[in-house]
């Protein structure tokens, strides 16, 4: 009997663990996704960069147009760098080195950063796609 | 009765292994092409001009100088990935590094990984980066430089055919592409460079494009 009880606990504990380790593997999974998701979105926006900095290039008549497209630029190099930080700052082996809590709490804690720079990124995207889209019109 | 039959089977499968093995195959040219007539021994000869690789200037782990010349009479793949990519990078150079494995000592191969974060990914970051890999000499190059460069040979060459093949729309860099580029500069094939099946592929492509008799060598 005591056996027995002692075989239970054992698989009890057992399960909690193995329950603990999906759980960051589906948050650290979750990141990742939302994470090449915006390695895809960074193509457009490093495409429409290019074709705001060939445009800018161009003698410029309308000095406020200008004022426009460089305002514009710059929401795309701030979206473009707080990717950059994102991807060079996570860590994804905290899985491995830290414990549940902490390795939680750490997950939680960069989804919030990357959803904020994936909403970074689409205002940008949309403004600049839309923008220059007006102007080959 | 059964046996017999089943030795038929094998027959049949045997003659189709060699039949398939014996079999010339010649892969594929991809990209935009164009006919071009000339004119030879008074002859008028339609000929195509395939889209090649575009000249480029990079720099690799060791810190030297890499151009579409240093690769010239070269067989070379080429992926783009960046060292802190926690996703589908690791798989890749997994499987590329049986690629390597490969290929290290036949001559005439390169493997060239592009960085799409040159900011973090300095030439000492890369060397760390192929050391930690267990790279060495000059079969793989990990390349650094513009990144508006990067993107522009991504999307204006080495993955045009990924582009005409796929139905997604947008987001090919970070898609885990390999892209086999012959002696002449022209691709050849895209693999996806995540699924082991796929560069197992890529490594029988690299020995057909080894046993195709050297054209004249563009550019």
């Amino acid at each position: 009997m005591k056996k027995l009880s002692l075989i239970l606990v054992a698989s009890f504990i057992f399960t909690a663990c193995s329950d603990n380790k999906k759980q960051e593997k589906e948050l650290l999974s979750n990141i990742l996704k939302v994470h090449d998701k915006l390695m895809g979105k960074d193509e457009a926006l490093m495409k429409n960069k290019m074709a705001l900095d060939s445009l800018l290039k161009l003698p410029a008549k309308d000095t406020a147009e200008k004022t426009n497209m460089k305002a514009i630029e710059l929401k795309l190099t701030a979206a473009e760098e707080a990717m950059e930080i994102w991807m060079q700052k996570f860590d994804p082996d905290v899985i491995n080195k830290e414990s549940h809590d902490e390795v939680i709490k750490y997950y939680d804690d960069q989804k919030k950063k990357i959803m904020s720079v994936d909403s970074l990124m689409n205002t940008a995207v949309d403004e600049s796609t839309k923008y220059l889209s007006s102007r080959s019109k | 009765m059964r046996n017999t039959l089943i030795i038929g089977f094998a027959a049949v499968l045997l003659w189709s292994a060699c039949k398939s093995g014996s079999d010339k195959k010649t892969l594929p040219i991809y990209g935009n092409r164009e006919p071009v007539t000339k004119t030879v021994d008074g002859k008028q000869v339609t000929d195509t001009i395939y889209q090649t690789i575009p000249p480029f200037k990079f720099v690799n782990q060791y810190g030297d100088s890499i151009s579409n010349k240093t690769l010239n009479g070269d067989i070379y793949v080429v992926d783009f990935f960046f060292t802190t990519c926690p996703s589908i990078c690791p798989i890749m150079h997994r499987n590329m590094l049986k690629v390597y494995e490969t290929f290290k000592n036949t001559g005439n191969f390169k493997i060239i990984s592009h960085t799409i974060d040159p900011k973090h990914d300095s030439v000492p970051v890369l060397k760390k980066y192929a050391d930690k890999l267990g790279i060495s000499g000059n079969i793989w190059w990990f390349l650094q430089g513009k990144k508006e460069d990067v993107y522009t040979i991504a999307e204006k060459n080495y993955l045009v055919a990924v582009k005409q093949d796929s139905s997604v729309s947008g987001g090919y860099i970070h898609a885990g592409y390999f892209v086999l580029i012959d002696k002449q500069k022209r691709i050849r094939g895209s693999y996806d460079g995540t699924d082991p099946k796929q560069v197992d592929e890529m490594i029988a492509d690299i020995k057909t494009l080894q046993a195709e008799p050297d054209q004249m060598i563009v550019q």
